[in-house]
Order: C-alpha cells, then sequence, then structure tokens
C-alpha cells in the first residue's frame, strides 16, 4: 500500500498517473506508431481553422453562458423561494427538450416563411454565422453554469454582508470582496464544463452555422467519410488535447484563484469538526 | 395454490415470448441515398408494398452516399445494411473494390426494359433511378429571372446569398458551367480552375447543404436566394412547387444503383428486394411522387402524363443538361474529395 501511495497511484497525484499510464501512454505511443503510415498526410495543418473555430466558438459560448447562468444564479439565491423556484425551473426545462430538436426551434425561431414571422426572425442573420452558433449555443450551456454555480451561490450567507456593510462597505465593494471570490471557482469549473462540452459540437455548427464553420466533430465525420479512419482518430487526438490544455489552464487558474481568496474560500480550521 | 398460479403466470410469459420468437418475420435493412421526402417515397413505393407482399419486416434508413462508410462497413466485417442506393461513381468503384455481393439470380427480361442506350442490369447492381441537381432560385428576390449557372456566379446582377451542396460532385462541373466550359467539354474536368472559380463565389455562399431538405426550405424562408437542389425535393413539396423555380439548363443527371454490400446475412432477401423494386408498377409509384426518372423503360406508361415532363429523362429536360460522368468520378472521387474536405475546411 505504502509503494502504490508513494508511486501516486493512490492519493493526491494517483489519477494523474492513472490517466498517463492507461490513457495518455497508450494514444501518444499509438499516434507516434501513425508517423510511418501517414507519410506527407499531415491533419493538423489542414484543420487547424477547425480546431481553433471550435476552441474559440466554444470559449466564447462558455464565458457567455457563464456570465449569464452565474447572473441568475445570484438571482435566485437573493430571491423569494417562489423566484427561486421558478427561475430553477425555467433553467430545467430546456434539458428536457432533445437537443437537436433545440436546434431546429432556433433555426425555425430565426426564419420567416413569406408572412409567417417570429419575434425573433428580424434576427435571422444570426444564422449561418459565427455569432449565430455561439448565442445557440450559449444558451444550452446556461442551465449547466446555473446548476454547477448554484451550488456555490448557496454559501453567499447574508452574515457576511452584513458584516461588510457594518465596516462600510459599499455594494459593489461587497460584490467584489465577497460574491465574486466566492462564485468564480464554480463559475470556472462551468465554464470549462461548457466548453469542454462545446468542443465536441457537431449539430450546432452545420444547422446554425449552415456549414460553413465547421467544428472538429464534423472533421472528424468528413475523415471517416473519405474511409479515413486513421485521419479522424487523429483529429480526434487533437481534440483531446486541447481539451487537456483548456481544462490544466482553468485548473491552475482556479488553484491561484482559491489560493488568493484562501481566508474566504477555506473552511477556517476552527469550525471543523472532528 | 398461490404457487400454481405464479407457475402458470410464469409459463403463460414463457408461451408468449416462445410465440413472439416463432413469430418474428425475416428483416433486412434497406438504405436510401438521402432521407425526407425522397426515403418516403422509397417507404411508399418500394418498402412497404415488398413488406407486405413478401411477409418481410424491412427497416428503412438513409445516409448521405459517403463511401468510405460503406468500404469501412464491408472490410470491417460487421454488415447491417442488406440493400443499398449508391451513386453509380460508387457502383463502378465498389465493383472494382470487391465491396458488393453478386445478386443470387439476375433480373428476368420480361420486367426489365432498359431505356434506350440507358444503362442495364449486371450482376453486382441494378440502375435504379435517374435523378437531378438543379439550378433553383427564389423567383421574388429579383427583376429578372437567372437562367444559368453563370448568373448564380453573377453576384452583381443577382445580388444575394447563395446555397451550395457540400461535395464536389456536380458543384465541381456547375462551377465549369458558370465559367463558360461547355456541356460537352466538361470532362475530364479541369479541377484547378473549378476550384479557382469556387474561391470566387465563396463569400457569397451562406449554406453548405448536406440534406436535399435542406437548399429547399433555405429558399423558402430567403435564407438564400439561389441554391443547387435536387429537383425531386421541390417537385414533392407543394409549397416549394409554388415558392421556387428551377432550370433544366445545366443540371446534373445521376445515376443510382442498388447493391447488395458484401457481407450482408440476407443475400436472397436483398435480391429478392432488388427485384421487386425494379419492376414497373413500383418506379413508377415512385417517379410520380418525386418526379425523379425510371431506369426501366416499362415503367413510363404507368407514370401520370402531368409527372412526365418534370422527368430528368423527358427529351426537353435531357437536351440542355448533362449526365454527370460516373467513370471519371470512379478514379478521381477519392482524392477530389479529400481536396474538398481540405478546401472547404480553410478559410
Amino acid at each position: 500500500m505504502r509503494l502504490f501511495r508513494r508511486l501516486g497511484v493512490i492519493g493526491g497525484s494517483g489519477p494523474l498517473l492513472v490517466t498517463l499510464l492507461f490513457y495518455v501512454v497508450p494514444i501518444a505511443t499509438w499516434a507516434w506508431s501513425l508517423r510511418h503510415e501517414r507519410p506527407g498526410q499531415p491533419v493538423l495543418p489542414t484543420y487547424q481553422s477547425q480546431i481553433g473555430d471550435s476552441a474559440q466558438i466554444s470559449m466564447s459560448s462558455a464565458a457567455l453562458a457563464a456570465f449569464g447562468g452565474a447572473t441568475v444564479a445570484c438571482l435566485a439565491r437573493f430571491s423569494s423561494q417562489r423566484t427561486s423556484n421558478v427561475l430553477t425551473f425555467a433553467m430545467m426545462v430546456p434539458l428536457l427538450t432533445g437537443f437537436v430538436a433545440r436546434n431546429y426551434s432556433w433555426v425555425g425561431l430565426l426564419t420567416a416563411i413569406g408572412s409567417h414571422r417570429t419575434p425573433l426572425s428580424p434576427l435571422g442573420e444570426l444564422l449561418d454565422s459565427r455569432a449565430g452558433i455561439v448565442t445557440v449555443m450559449a444558451v444550452v450551456f446556461v442551465p449547466f453554469v446555473y446548476f454547477i454555480v448554484s451550488e456555490a451561490a448557496s454559501h453567499l450567507s447574508p452574515p457576511l454582508y452584513e458584516a461588510s456593510r457594518t465596516l462600510g462597505a459599499t455594494d459593489a465593494r461587497a460584490f467584489f470582496v465577497i460574491t465574486l471570490p466566492l462564485l468564480l471557482p464554480a463559475t470556472l469549473l462551468a465554464f470549462a464544463l461548457s466548453t469542454i462540452l462545446g468542443l465536441g459540437y457537431f449539430v450546432t455548427p452545420h444547422l446554425i452555422g449552415g456549414g460553413n464553420f465547421p467544428f472538429v466533430a464534423n472533421g472528424v465525420l468528413s475523415r471517416l467519410d473519405l474511409g479515413d479512419a486513421q485521419g479522424a482518430a487523429l483529429l480526434g487526438l487533437y481534440l483531446l488535447a486541447t481539451v487537456f490544455i483548456l481544462a490544466g489552464l482553468v485548473a491552475i487558474v482556479r488553484a491561484w484563484w482559491l489560493r488568493r481568496h484562501e481566508p474566504l474560500t477555506k473552511t477556517p480550521h476552527y469550525v471543523r469538526t472532528k | 395454490m398461490k404457487r400454481i398460479s405464479l407457475l402458470a403466470g410464469i409459463a403463460g410469459l414463457l408461451a408468449l415470448v416462445i410465440l413472439g420468437a416463432a413469430k418474428q418475420l425475416p428483416e433486412i435493412t434497406v438504405v436510401s441515398y438521402g432521407g425526407g421526402a425522397y426515403q418516403d417515397s422509397h417507404r411508399a413505393a418500394f418498402i412497404s408494398p415488398f413488406a407486405a407482399k413478401s411477409n418481410v419486416k424491412v427497416n428503412s434508413t438513409s445516409w448521405g452516399a459517403e463511401y468510405g462508410r460503406l468500404q469501412q462497413m464491408v472490410r470491417s466485417g460487421d454488415v447491417s445494411w442488406d440493400v443499398v442506393e449508391v451513386t453509380a461513381a460508387q457502383y463502378s468503384r465498389g465493383v472494382r473494390d470487391g465491396l458488393y455481393s453478386p445478386l443470387t439470380r439476375p433480373i428476368p427480361p420480361a420486367t426489365f426494359a432498359p431505356l434506350a442506350g440507358g444503362p442495364v442490369p449486371t450482376p453486382f447492381g441494378v440502375p435504379n433511378v435517374y435523378w437531378s441537381t438543379v439550378f433553383a432560385y427564389q423567383p421574388k428576390a429579383f427583376a429578372h429571372n437567372p437562367t444559368s449557372w453563370r448568373d448564380f456566379w453573377d453576384v452583381q446582377h443577382f445580388p444575394g446569398s447563395r446555397a451550395l451542396y457540400d461535395n464536389p460532385r456536380g458543384t465541381l462541373e456547375f462551377a465549369l458551367l458558370a465559367d463558360g466550359v461547355a456541356r460537352d467539354k466538361l470532362y475530364p474536368l479541369d479541377v484547378d480552375r473549378a476550384f479557382r472559380k469556387l474561391d470566387v463565389l465563396r463569400p457569397h455562399v451562406r449554406l453548405w447543404w448536406k440534406d436535399g431538405t435542406e437548399p429547399v426550405n433555405a429558399l423558402l424562408t430567403n435564407r438564400v436566394v439561389m441554391s443547387s437542389a435536387w429537383s425531386g425535393r421541390i417537385y414533392a413539396s407543394a409549397a416549394a412547387r409554388k415558392e421556387i423555380q428551377y432550370t433544366w439548363i445545366g443540371a446534373a443527371h445521376e445515376l443510382d444503383y442498388w447493391v447488395i454490400p458484401r457481407g450482408s446475412r440476407n443475400v436472397e432477401l436483398a435480391t429478392e428486394f432488388i427485384h421487386f423494386a425494379s419492376t414497373a408498377q413500383p418506379m413508377a409509384k415512385q417517379a410520380a411522387a418525386t418526379a425523379y426518372g425510371p431506369t426501366n423503360a416499362l415503367a413510363f406508361s404507368a407514370i401520370p402524363k402531368t409527372v412526365l415532363p418534370n422527368l430528368p429523362t423527358a427529351p426537353e429536360n435531357w437536351r440542355v443538361s448533362f449526365v454527370v460522368n460516373a467513370n471519371w468520378w470512379a478514379a478521381n472521387e477519392q482524392k477530389i474529395m479529400q481536396r474538398w474536405t481540405i478546401w472547404r475546411s480553410k478559410r
């Protein structure tokens, strides 16, 4: 057991070691072996725009969703129980509908057939555009952010705000010294989760983006349609690498933030119970 | 007493399961090239009548004629499709690559009469339908109607967004026609010239469609003002027939084949299905629904007279259009598709 602990299989760095041994090493070995089988067929340079688009659009929509979802979570925390229930229900409803159906609904909402117009028809230019994909993906992510941030928002206790006011803090200052430090770690987590979800999106880039902004998943399908399973797998590998890099970056920022605001975000030792 | 009731209940359930298993019908899966109205026409004309006649369960599904997908399926040995509709180029490639099983018996000449100079059934496949990609437009968008692919590329005189099929087959030909190449001089395709011409139009292409329903909807909702489109999808929709216009000038005709993928576990039933789908009545029924051209000359007498002028094979339509050269595409499809995929992924 001690040996396992020393090797990091269990304990703090255990998951990292397991990931390395059973995930990264086999995939990297396989990818390395491909260099002989795919001479002169570099996949990355030809798919840079797909990887770039996937990352950029996913991060933009996740950021929008993080802002929207965290705002609604705060609103729910400081509203009456009834309003909070209504908001939670409103966030749940989209999750009960099929994802593809929601995408088609957006196409329907943004277009007009003859004289049949919807309130969103004037925004029809959003279809087949980058902004359209960002908007639709952000709306899809808002409930995820809401449910993740709601947990953190439940720790925003009124006595903290009362104490800050007693010490002469304005509402704005209270937001920056209490609300933001407490909510940001969860919001960052929600942002990372949404971005990672978005990176693998396939339907929205095609239906809302009109095929103008193919994501990595669309590229994977294109390679498979050509019978190039290795190329598809290699693209999948790039996607995985992008996910690891993004998740790592967010983890670093989150850890830095938690350390910086340790007095507020860490439960004091004298409160702990045995 | 309770135990007897329980045992009787279990026995009853078992009997139901055994009877159900005994009554399970033989099953095949038929794959149409394209979903939506086209697949519906297959269901109505071929699949449901065949299922009723032969007491067979026929699953209907669709694909986008992605050759690599079929190739992977056959090579993996896990073949879940029994009858597949492929393009003429893919038929040739598949025969060359050994992807298809031969039919267990040939099509009887009494039930299938080829068109004059048209394709004939072979041991590996039966020509099924002539279909067309046409140049469609929203007439309300223009003072005078566009008439050719040259107009499609002319965004100054015919402003507005365009939509094109996300596939080089046909699209490269349209680019060359727009660039002044004569219909009878298209092949071998000058691929570089076609891509250069596509580069010019690319900023105005708002939608790269994959499914035949998309261009029809895009035109109906004014998302685009011009698009390449499958003629049958416009014909099959009453709203589209009313609102959208299309021209046969420069239309690309293609031929599809029914084939049986190698490794299918139901070759006999698949052959039976292909035999049925190649007879006159079902072909006529499908033609009436989609206005696509049957390959069996015996079918024409059963097609309503109002439909005949809308078929790709109608003499006046045939004269002003071209047939996609299946042999050229069979030889070049793989590398052109590679180039297309890369071209589409770059901006």
